[in-house]
């Protein structure tokens, strides 16, 4: 029979609605845009 | 004005494997400026170095090996956040480093065609599946030689087949591990982590390895994606590359991983209810924990791939040659503030303070791993030309 630890189990703790990997993918894109119509022209390193 | 709950939710706040650390609440925008403002200092000091050195060197007529930035930024992050200390204010910034680390690894596919990428990747996927099968087998021998509990071994072995810290933090609610081991795991797999960014570039300097045969290696063998990519770039700017690949290929796998011991804790009836729970949709549930940054990954690269037709049509959906180099300059900088934020983040006290079992049981896993992965790589190398 399982067994139910769940009662011990802590409560999740709070999470905002958006994970740092939505924001990259949000961010990257955005640039990428922003270069693709021209608006970023270079990009030194 | 507070606007956290529009913000990403940074869970590996500094340090983010402390034993016992309770992450953070989430931080406002605010907050997290001096820290990133430090990843950048930190980050361009090494930047400096490299160059200081590189022009000072030749000027001189000395002979002196060129150290990447990389090496100069770990290092001054590590000498600050042991020596010094760092201040709170800075540590939500610094927390973001992998943030830094995921929107580097997307814009780094404009430098990936798709060819390559299916090419490479597919060696990678195969390779990754040996590898995988033997840490596991290995790991578990270990663990029960070593009479660790049933979940430390498997979050080690997890951490040191797929994908380290993300991967021990997935696996942790599945098989409802306490927090205390898998903080002991985190620890192991960093402190390994912070050993092969020394030692993994010196073995393939000595094995005369390429520079794609050697980042496949090291996003193969390597576990955090952070020290991954790291060791990659100490090596060459082109083995990073390779390195981010291959770990990539790793990440994407983390699912199937989490799911498949979801199943076998329920199965054993060792899972809560409520991991039990999650298993009801297991497309939702592979989906939740699949890396979205590999797909932001992808579609650069598929832009990039456009971008390089010889059919005019095909090729102005794309990016052009200044517009790649570009994304690929902002990759850079973006893994800039990432070996910034490894380096300040690596606290030496903690990484050491797990106890000696699991960290022998760690590194014997790892030693093994990454022959068998050297083995593999050159293996592939021989037959593929890497």
């Amino acid at each position: 029979m399982p067994i139910d630890t769940s009662i011990q189990t802590p409560a999740p703790k709070p999470r905002s609605r958006f994970s740092s990997d939505t924001w990259a993918v949000a961010l990257s894109l955005t640039l990428a845009l922003l270069i693709r119509l021209g608006l970023i022209r270079s990009v030194l390193w | 004005m507070y606007i956290s709950s529009t913000l990403p939710d940074f869970r590996e706040s500094y340090p983010p494997h402390a034993p016992g650390t309770e992450p953070d609440q989430p931080a406002s925008l605010l907050s997290r400026a001096p820290g990133v403002l430090l990843l950048l200092v930190v980050g361009y000091a090494g930047k400096f170095v490299e160059h200081f050195l590189n022009t000072w060197t030749k000027a001189h007529h000395v002979t002196f090996p060129n150290i990447e930035y990389v090496l100069w930024a770990i290092i001054f992050g590590i000498l600050i956040a042991n020596a010094v200390g760092l201040p709170k204010i800075f540590r939500p910034g610094v927390a973001t480093y992998e943030f830094w680390l995921k929107a580097g690894i997307i814009l780094l596919g404009a430098r990936f065609i798709l060819g390559d990428i299916l090419k490479l990747g597919g060696i990678s996927l195969t390779l990754v599946f040996i590898a995988f099968a033997f840490s596991l087998t290995f790991m578990t021998w270990l663990g029960r030689t070593f009479k660790l509990g049933p979940q430390l071994t498997t979050l080690l072995a997890v951490g040191s087949s797929v994908c380290g810290v993300s991967a021990i933090i997935a696996t942790q609610g599945a098989i409802d591990a306490d927090e205390e081991d898998s903080s002991t795991a985190i620890a192991a797999i960093l402190a390994l982590g912070a050993i092969s960014l020394f030692t993994f570039p010196l073995i393939g300097h000595a094995l005369h390895m390429s520079d794609r045969a050697y980042g496949l290696w090291a996003g193969l063998a390597v576990d955090n994606t952070a020290e991954a990519t790291a060791a990659g770039a100490l090596y060459s700017d082109a083995a990073g590359k390779f390195a981010v690949l291959a770990k990539t290929c790793r990440n994407a796998l983390i699912g199937f991983v989490v799911l498949g011991y979801a199943i076998q804790w329920a199965r054993k009836g060792l899972a809560s209810r409520a991991a039990t729970k999650q298993l009801d949709n297991k497309a939702a549930f592979l989906w939740q924990k699949f890396p979205k940054f590999v797909l932001g990954f992808l579609f650069i690269s598929l832009l990039a791939t456009l971008g390089s037709s010889t059919n005019p049509t095909i090729a102005a959906l794309g990016f052009t040659k200044p517009q790649l180099l570009a994304l690929g300059n902002l990759s850079r900088w973006a893994f800039l503030l990432t070996f910034a934020g490894v380096g300040l983040r690596t606290n030496l006290k903690d990484l050491f303070k797990q106890g000696a079992r699991p960290f022998i049981v760690g590194a014997l896993g790892e030693v093994a791993i990454a022959a068998v992965t050297l083995l593999l790589v050159l293996g592939a190398s021989h037959f593929y030309h890497l």
